[in-house]
C-alpha cells in the first residue's frame, strides 16, 4: 500500500476513529496525540494487511489499543471540556442530556454506544474493532443502552 | 424511552471530528508521505542467506503456532500452559457422501467441556470463511458448510447427551466457527460451562453430540422424567476421561465487604490447570435499592427497564480484575477474554487464567479510571 493510498483511506475513516478517540480519552490533546500515534503504528505495519477491504477495522483497532495503552501510561485525568464538542451552538437540550448521561458510563462502554450509534456498526464490527469477543459487546450495549435510556428520560423530563 | 427515539438522539449528538483532530491526521499523513521511498537493496550473498533463514524460522514458527493451539488455547489465549496435557484427540469420525466429520478435540478440566469438531468438504476448491488479516482468523457466518448442506447433516438440536442424559447448554457456552487455510474446512469449537448446570464429570463419561443427518423432532423418545433421550442415528458418540475434577482445588473464601450499602464476597473460588474461576455473591438490601431507585425518579413503567439488584452492581463487575496486595493486576491487559462472563441479581462469574504461585495476597478489585490503577478500597478479598 503506497502513502497516498494509506492517507486517502485512512481520511475516510476520521469520523470513526475520532468517536474511538472521543470514547476512551479524556480531552482533545489526548485525541489527537491517540491519532496521530495510531496512523504511524499503522503505516509502519502496513504489510501485515493483506486483504485492503479490510482497512477500516484494522485501523480501528490499532487506534483502540493505542488509547488502551495511553490510558494505561497516564497517572492523572482532567475531565473534560471534552464532552462539550456534544453540544451544538446554540444551546440544545438534547446534546446537553447526552453530554451528562454518556459522562456516567466508563470509556469501554462509552466505546462501544460511540460506534453502534454514531457510525452504525454491527455487534461483530464492534468486536473486531476494539478487540473484544461479542459476548462483551453486547453485555456493554445493553447495559449503556438501558443506563443511557433512564438518564436521557430523567435529564430530558420525558415520561415513558 | 423507545429504541427509536434513543437512537435518534444519538445519532442527532453524535460529536464531529474537531478541527485539532483533523489537523493531527493531517499532520500524522503529511509525514508519512514524506518519508523517503525504500530504495531497492542489492543483498550481499550472506544478507541473502540471512534472510531466507530468517523467513523459514518465521514459517516454521507460525507452522508450531497453528498446529500447537488446541481448543483450550482457542478459548484462553494461549495461558494455560498446561493444556496440551489435558487434550484428547480423534475421539470419533463419520463420512457422508460430500463430508466428513471428526471430533479433533475434547477436554474437560473440572468445570468446562471443550470440545473441537472438524467438517471436510471433500470437494472444496476454496477456504471458507472471511479471513481478518489483523488476526490471522477466517470468521464464518454460518455453522454449515455446503457439504453438510448437501448432506442433510448438522448440529441439529441444542444440548448433548452426557452418559445418555439429556444436557441442556449451559449459561456462559461458548461455540466459534473458523474456516482454515484448507479449502472446505471448518472448525467448531466448543466451550461448554457444565458448572453452570451444577454438573460435575468424574472418572471416564460418554459424550453424544447431536451431529449427524437431521433426525425429524417427532421421531425423538422421552425417558419418564421427559429428558429427550440420544437417538440411534444422527449422533456422534465418544468417551471421554473426566477424571481432572479430582485435581482441582475448591475455595470458599467468604471474606465480606461492603461496596455502596451492598455487601459482596467471593463465595467459591476453583482453581484447575486451565482457568481460574470465582464466583460472587451480593446482597442488595431493600432499603438501598428503594433508595437507588427514589433517586432515579422511581421505576420506569416499562418492566424490561426496571432497576435490580444487579444495576448497583453491574459497573463494579464489569471493571473488576483480579489483583495483588500491591494492586497490580495478576493478568496480561491484552489478553481479554478474562474478567465478568455473566452475572444475576445476587451472584457473578468471573474466569481467570490458571495459577500456579499465588501471591499472599489476591483481591477483585475494579479499575479507577481515575488514576488508571485498581481501587483496593472498592476491593474484595480472594485469598
Amino acid at each position: 500500500m503506497d502513502a497516498a493510498t494509506f492517507s486517502r483511506e485512512a481520511m475516510a475513516c476520521q469520523r470513526l476513529l475520532y468517536h474511538i478517540c472521543w470514547a476512551m480519552m479524556h480531552n482533545e490533546a489526548d485525541c489527537a496525540d491517540a491519532v496521530q500515534e495510531a496512523l504511524l503504528r499503522a503505516w509502519q505495519r502496513r504489510e501485515s494487511l493483506r486483504d485492503p477491504e479490510a482497512f477500516r477495522p484494522w485501523l480501528c483497532r490499532i487506534t483502540a489499543n493505542v488509547c488502551k495503552d495511553m490510558l494505561r501510561r497516564q497517572k492523572r485525568r482532567q475531565l473534560s471540556p471534552l464532552l462539550d464538542n456534544l453540544v451544538a451552538a446554540p444551546y440544545d437540550e438534547e446534546g446537553l442530556a447526552l453530554r451528562q448521561a454518556m459522562e456516567q458510563l466508563s470509556p469501554p462502554q462509552r466505546a462501544a454506544v460511540a460506534l453502534h450509534y454514531f457510525d452504525g456498526l454491527s455487534v461483530e464490527e464492534i468486536s473486531r474493532a476494539l478487540g473484544i469477543p461479542m459476548g462483551t459487546v453486547k453485555s456493554r450495549l445493553l447495559y449503556a443502552r438501558r443506563n443511557l435510556g433512564l438518564l436521557l428520560s430523567r435529564e430530558m423530563e420525558v415520561s415513558i | 424511552m423507545t429504541e427509536l427515539r434513543f437512537a435518534r438522539i444519538m445519532k442527532n449528538n453524535a460529536p464531529e471530528p474537531t478541527p485539532a483532530f483533523q489537523s493531527a491526521m493531517e499532520q500524522a499523513l503529511d509525514r508519512i508521505a514524506r518519508e523517503p521511498a525504500r530504495a531497492p537493496r542489492r543483498l550481499t550473498r550472506r544478507q541473502m542467506v540471512a534472510v531466507v533463514l530468517a523467513a523459514l524460522l518465521m514459517l516454521s514458527v507460525a507452522v508450531a503456532a497453528a498446529l500447537g493451539r488446541n481448543v483450550i488455547d482457542f478459548f484462553t489465549m494461549g495461558t494455560a500452559p498446561q493444556s496440551q496435557g489435558m487434550i484428547q484427540k480423534n475421539l470419533a469420525s463419520a463420512s457422508y457422501d460430500h463430508c466428513d466429520i471428526t471430533i479433533r478435540e475434547a477436554a474437560y478440566d473440572g468445570m468446562t467441556l471443550y470440545i473441537l469438531y472438524a467438517v471436510q468438504d471433500r470437494d472444496a476448491v476454496e477456504s471458507l470463511g472471511t479471513l481478518d488479516p489483523y488476526t490471522g482468523e477466517r470468521y464464518m457466518e454460518a455453522s454449515l458448510t455446503p457439504g453438510m448442506e448437501a448432506d442433510n447433516v448438522s448440529w441439529w438440536r441444542d444440548g448433548l447427551w452426557i452418559d445418555g442424559v439429556d444436557t441442556d447448554v449451559p449459561g456462559m457456552s461458548r461455540w466459534e466457527y473458523r474456516g482454515t487455510d484448507t479449502p472446505g474446512e471448518m472448525l467448531c469449537y466448543q466451550l461448554w460451562r457444565l458448572d453452570q448446570l451444577e454438573v460435575y464429570l468424574s472418572g471416564s463419561v460418554e459424550i453424544t453430540l447431536p451431529l449427524g443427518e437431521r433426525q425429524p423432532y417427532e421421531s425423538l423418545t422421552y425417558d419418564q422424567q421427559r429428558r429427550t433421550l440420544a437417538p440411534e442415528e444422527g449422533v456422534m458418540t465418544f468417551t471421554l476421561d473426566a477424571s481432572a475434577r479430582d485435581s482441582v482445588t475448591v475455595e470458599h473464601p467468604g471474606y465480606r465487604r461492603e461496596i455502596g450499602g451492598v455487601t459482596a464476597w467471593v463465595s467459591e473460588a476453583v482453581y484447575t490447570p486451565v482457568q481460574t474461576y470465582l464466583t460472587v455473591t451480593y446482597q442488595v438490601p431493600q432499603e438501598v435499592l428503594d433508595a437507588y431507585i427514589a433517586q432515579r425518579g422511581g421505576q420506569p413503567e416499562e418492566e424490561t427497564m426496571q432497576y435490580m439488584p444487579m444495576d448497583l452492581m453491574t459497573g463494579w463487575l464489569y471493571d473488576a480484575a483480579l489483583v495483588d496486595g500491591a494492586g497490580t493486576p495478576l493478568q496480561n491487559p491484552t489478553v481479554f477474554v478474562y474478567g465478568c462472563e455473566g452475572i444475576s441479581n445476587t451472584q457473578a462469574w468471573f474466569t481467570f487464567p490458571a495459577m500456579t504461585e499465588f501471591p499472599s495476597e489476591l483481591y477483585l478489585a475494579p479499575m479507577d479510571y481515575a488514576t488508571g490503577g485498581y481501587n483496593l478500597a472498592k476491593s474484595i478479598r480472594v485469598r
